[in-house]
């Protein structure tokens, strides 16, 4: 038996990501996020986070989903990559955060080609949380994705929601 | 004879008065020099264990041509010494001549406790108001440092090394079977290494200018009374030297009832502490006012709470205020520090030379100013020594006999940039690249190379084009150190050149933290900062003032001056309908002299801006010189005004900020 690993779990359009807890910093609720013209698309804005100036990531338009105007659920999920470099915060915009869950690794599958949305190489696997399937993103390659043209990749890019 | 008449270990601690810059200058030396030697005993007693990197020779290297170089302008004279022979030896070794073991790794061990007893010399000098004393038998070591490489030297090196090294113990009667053990050594060479016999005290400080006139008139060229060049008058200093000494010839009757000076101490802080503070502050400020604009609070009545949280308010500020200048500093210090060297090596080349500093108010992170020392030290003992000429030669081509060094530093486009200019004689291309050729640095020949290429070359490693070793420069290890430690900030080094005319250097570094004058301009919901170094003048939009051209796009007419006429609203891609253009106004900004007029709907408001710097991989954030903190909490941009002058043109030209001169 190995130690369930935790992730944070929340939803994007009808379906429900999780990111390994570890690389969580904190949860903000919604605030003014400032536009960053001539920024990639998926690049929300910047927001104050204390004193600092991160970019908020929306990960809706880095999948090709449509864009929805953030509603009072919507949370800024705050992830620093490498410990020691706090250049590498970023925020990630998401619909609605649902918990904390573990998972044991038994229940994480190698991700199959299931999300209508999401770029494969995007997602660790997927895993079970009671009847429910969560994609666990990697969420070091979103983020270090470059390229430009978001949900290119994507399998159902431009589908219908 | 020296020891003779001399009393080892210390010399008799003579009176010297000392202006506060020096003991400064003595201050920051020892500290410095004392961070460099931790390095070097870490490289060791690695070296002990197992063979070193080359990079780590270098880094011994580079720590006693820094050493070096700082003491030859303090006057340190046997630290410059202790420093110049090490330096040589380890010269051998990056250049894999001899391994760093045996017989060279004592060497240096021994070298680096010596520096050490030396620097603390130097130290409890300054703090005492003492002029810094010579050791009688340094040569001793020198001559064995000199000779580590000897095959023949044998064992007796290492023996004869031990008691010079510990020569600060009380232990005089030591020293003289120091100097009586090292027999099989030919006596010329201990007499070429121990230099010429040591000046006096009083010879020493007579070849050194009043202070009073020297300290506080930079203005002043600081003429090199020393200068062999007939036509400088050697003035004041000589017949003024003599005043210093009659004050020397009764120690202790003035001296000593001013007391003991303190050396100004410093404590290094991590950057990384400093930085969590700054954070913490920032949320401490968040909470802060959320307390004071919570209902609550501002439901209650009580003067005497309303009184507290005055306090607490105004404390919160206050914090604030401390964190942000506890990592802004001016770097006047360190131009203060450039102009004394200036005068030094002036006197010691026998060139006259002027530094004419410009900016010195510019606050740059604190990390930087510190970092930022060595190079424009190199960079300075570079032009002088090597690039200025000789009076005469100056005379023949026409140009005034005090050269001129020109230091400035300013903000600029969300960078600090510093320039060092000489009018000395231009880097020489050829020159140059004679050198790569011979050395196989350059291909073809290099004949296709631009000037910019060529001059880079300089920064090798290890490349010098000067024909003498000298104490001041010319092993080729300034230029390395400069690039190395530019890169290391994330900055550039450009250098523009014409020969005969003059070089420039012109170092640009990021701003991790800098603050900016800005004004706040606003565009719909959005506001913008546009730096007010940039801005000519801000107006309101008249119904003359704008022409459409076909070809050109919107012009505008200022006073009858005709301008490229930008929209904030179009460049940032805002839609929406824009207020009347009568409503609008227009900032004339200006930038790489080229003036452009920026229609925003309003000019807010003037203030300073920290600037925070943007990671590129967001986009196109060239186009912002970086993002600040509004008084609101917001984010605002700054607009790269740079940038604004390119957009204007039909096609995206490459922000070169240095163009070089044409090929000859």
């Amino acid at each position: 038996m190995t130690t369930p690993a935790s992730y944070i779990t929340f939803k994007l359009g009808n379906e429900d990501y999780g990111i390994e807890l570890v690389k969580l910093r904190e949860l903000i609720g919604l605030l003014e996020i400032t536009r960053l013209p001539r920024a990639r698309p998926h690049i929300r804005g910047l927001i104050n986070l204390r004193g600092k100036v991160i970019p908020v990531v929306d990960l809706r338009i880095k999948f090709g989903m449509p864009p929805a105007e953030p509603t009072h659920q919507s949370v800024i999920m705050v992830v620093q990559l490498d410990a020691g470099n706090a250049g590498s915060t970023t925020g990630i915009l998401v619909d609605e955060v649902l918990e904390v869950r573990a998972i044991p690794k038994e229940e994480v599958e190698p991700a199959p080609n299931l999300s209508e949305h999401v770029d494969m190489s995007f997602i660790h696997g997927v895993g079970k949380v009671d009847t429910r399937v969560v994609f666990l993103l990697d969420i070091e390659r979103i983020l270090r994705d470059d390229s430009s043209e978001p949900g290119r990749s994507a399998l159902g890019a431009g589908l219908p929601c | 004879m020296k020891s003779a008449d001399q009393a080892p270990p210390k010399t008799p601690a003579a009176k010297v008065q000392r202006d506060a810059e020096t003991i400064e200058l003595l201050g920051d030396f020892v500290t410095e020099s004392e961070d460099g030697l931790g390095r070097v005993d870490e490289i060791l007693l690695e070296a002990q264990r197992a063979a070193v990197s080359d990079e780590q020779v270098n880094e011994l290297f580079r720590v006693f041509h820094t050493i070096k170089g700082v003491s030859g302008f303090l006057e340190a004279h046997d630290v410059t010494r202790l420093a110049h022979v090490t330096e040589t030896l380890m010269d051998g070794a990056r250049s894999h001549r001899y391994g760093l073991d045996g017989k060279v790794l004592d060497a240096v061990f021994e070298a680096s406790a010596a520096m050490r007893t030396l620097l603390n010399e130097v130290r409890h000098a300054a703090q005492s108001d003492c002029a810094i004393p010579t050791d009688p038998e340094l040569h001793v070591l020198i001559h064995l440092i000199e000779h580590a490489t000897d095959p023949d030297a044998g064992g007796s090196a290492k023996a004869s090394l031990r008691p010079s090294a510990k020569r600060a113990e009380p232990l005089p009667s030591r020293a003289p079977r120091a100097a009586s053990r090292a027999p099989a050594a030919p006596s010329v060479p201990v007499k070429a290494s121990a230099g010429p016999p040591r000046p006096s005290l009083l010879e020493r400080l007579s070849a050194r200018p009043p202070k009073i006139t020297t300290a506080e008139a930079p203005s002043v060229a600081p003429a090199a009374p020393k200068a062999p060049s007939p036509a400088t008058p050697a003035v004041a200093p000589p017949a003024a030297a003599p005043a210093t000494p009659a004050a020397e010839a009764a120690p202790g009757a003035s001296g000593d009832s001013g007391g003991a000076v303190r050396l100004r101490e410093t404590v290094k802080v991590d950057l990384e502490r400093i930085d969590s503070v700054v954070e913490m502050i920032g949320e401490l400020l968040i909470v802060e006012s959320m307390v004071m604009s919570a209902g609550e609070i501002q439901g209650l009545a009580s003067p005497r709470i309303a009184n507290y949280l005055g306090q607490l308010t105004k404390i919160s500020r206050d914090l604030q205020g401390v964190a942000m200048r506890m990592r802004m500093i001016p770097v006047r210090g360190v131009f203060h520090r450039m102009a004394r060297l200036t005068r030094d090596l002036s006197r010691k080349t026998g060139k006259s030379v002027e530094l004419v500093q410009v900016g010195e108010a510019t606050e740059m992170d604190r990390s930087m100013v510190e970092r930022i020392e060595e190079p424009l030290v190199h960079m300075i003992r570079n032009a002088i020594d090597h690039a200025v000429e000789q009076a005469p030669e100056r005379a023949a081509q026409g140009k005034p006999e005090t050269a001129t060094i020109r230091l400035s530093a300013q903000h600029e486009a969300g960078a600090v940039t510093i320039e060092i200019s000489d009018d000395g004689r231009g880097l020489r291309r050829e020159a140059i690249l004679n050198k790569a050729r011979e050395r196989g640095l350059v291909k073809d020949n290099g004949e296709r190379l631009s000037d910019e290429e060529v001059f880079a070359l300089i920064f090798l490693p290890g490349f010098s084009t000067a024909a003498q070793v000298s104490e001041l420069s010319g092993r080729g290890v300034g230029m390395d150190v400069v690039k190395r430690s530019i890169e290391a900030m994330r900055g550039r080094v450009m250098i523009r050149s014409k020969p005969g005319v003059g070089t420039t250097f012109k170092l640009v570094l990021p701003l991790t933290l800098a603050i900016i004058d800005g004004m706040l301009v606003s565009c719909g919901p959005e506001t913008y900062i546009i730096p007010s170094l940039a801005i000519v003048e801000s107006l309101q939009m008249a119904p003359g003032m704008l022409r459409t051209v076909a070809s050109r796009g919107e012009l505008l007419n200022v006073r009858g001056e005709v301008l490229p006429l930008l929209r904030l609203r179009q460049l940032v891609g805002l839609s929406g309908a824009a207020p009347a253009a009568d409503q609008c106004r227009v900032v004339v900004v200006e930038s790489l002299g080229k003036k452009v007029g920026l229609v925003v709907d309003e000019v807010m408001t003037q203030q300073q801006i920290v600037i925070k710097p943007l990671s590129s991989h967001l986009g196109d954030t060239d186009f912002f010189a970086g993002a600040a903190i509004l008084a609101d909490g917001r984010v605002g941009l700054i607009l790269n005004v740079d940038r604004l002058g390119t957009a204007t043109a039909p096609s995206p030209r490459p922000r070169a900020l240095e163009a070089a001169p044409p090929s000859p």
